[in-house]
């Protein structure tokens, strides 16, 4: 499967499956994300609904079956954690290319 | 107190029922072609919309626990009705639902994918029953309508709905378009 398909990732998705290397449920991804952008990104709870609906149709992450069937808990994919590799090895390229015109 | 007013633009209605509480009218229900309000003391409140059809009432209520987790509550929806209203429950903020443009304009590609579908049906309905109706023509040289006034009203009303469904498309569709502009985080 050719996983650069999905590259690149909006900001959006790319928190998602970055606090999803952790399992968690919806709202505790919204937390994690705010938490781990520094308070930089703050995504709406439509937003982040949408959006793991989405993951889950392209198989980045997958839900767990638990006991308590009101929430699901989410955790990511090994296609998912391939998908975040590319992602980061496609902005640390960005990054190392920039930095030669020290902007 | 019954309002009629019909919106395919969500902002607009969501800015339309936040109006109608600072005048004291709190919206309660949508029904058909309008809105149920009650009368109390004016305050701002911030009423959200998302669009939403659900197979099954288990992820109908999963979708609403987490937004409760989020701080939103279920004014009024149900799993297939679509438009889901839902109230900030921190008063006098600017809480928002979707915090990009794509999120925001898939509401109106999911409405757009429902009314698509909703007039090929009613095309479908449309062609069995002006087909029924020459099938049982007694004499086929002669395509007289042998349709019954129930057959003939339920035509009408076919044709009607395609029409209608077909003009909310092309708003939703424009509405879609507008808001999809830009596809960058808002903050």
């Amino acid at each position: 499967m050719n996983l650069n398909k999905y590259l690149p990732l909006t900001e959006t998705t790319y928190y998602i499956l970055l606090a999803l290397l952790e399992e968690g449920h919806g709202y505790a991804i919204m937390q994690k994300v705010e938490l781990l952008s520094e308070g930089k990104v703050r995504i709406a709870a439509g937003t982040m609904y949408g959006a793991i609906e989405n993951l889950l149709k392209q198989e980045l992450i997958y839900a767990i079956p638990t006991s308590d069937t009101r929430r699901k808990v989410y955790h990511i994919t090994a296609e998912g954690k391939t998908v975040l590799n590319l992602e980061i090895e496609r902005l640390s390229h960005l990054i190392a290319i920039s930095n030669k015109y020290k902007i | 107190m019954v309002k009629i007013k019909m919106f395919i633009d969500m902002d607009k209605e969501e800015q339309y029922l936040t109006d109608m509480a600072i005048n004291g009218m709190i919206f309660k229900r949508k029904i058909p072609g309008g809105y149920y309000f009650e009368k109390a003391e004016g305050e701002k409140l911030n009423y959200r919309i998302d669009y939403r059809l659900f197979h099954q009432k288990a992820d109908f209520q999963e979708y609403v626990l987490f937004l409760a987790d989020a701080g939103w509550t279920l004014v009024d929806g149900h799993y297939n009705s679509g438009n889901q209203y839902f109230l900030s429950k921190e008063k006098m903020c600017d809480e928002k639902l979707f915090s990009d443009y794509s999120s925001k304009a898939g509401r109106y590609e999911r409405y757009l994918r429902n009314a698509i579908i909703s007039i090929f049906v009613s095309l479908i309905y449309i062609f069995l029953l002006s087909f029924v109706a020459i099938q049982i023509s007694p004499d086929s040289k002669k395509l007289t309508s042998v349709m019954s006034t129930l057959q003939y009203s339920l035509l009408v009303i076919f044709i009607l709905y395609a029409f209608y469904e077909s003009t909310c498309a092309v708003i939703a569709r424009n509405v879609y378009k507008r808001t999809n502009i830009k596809k960058m985080i808002t903050r």
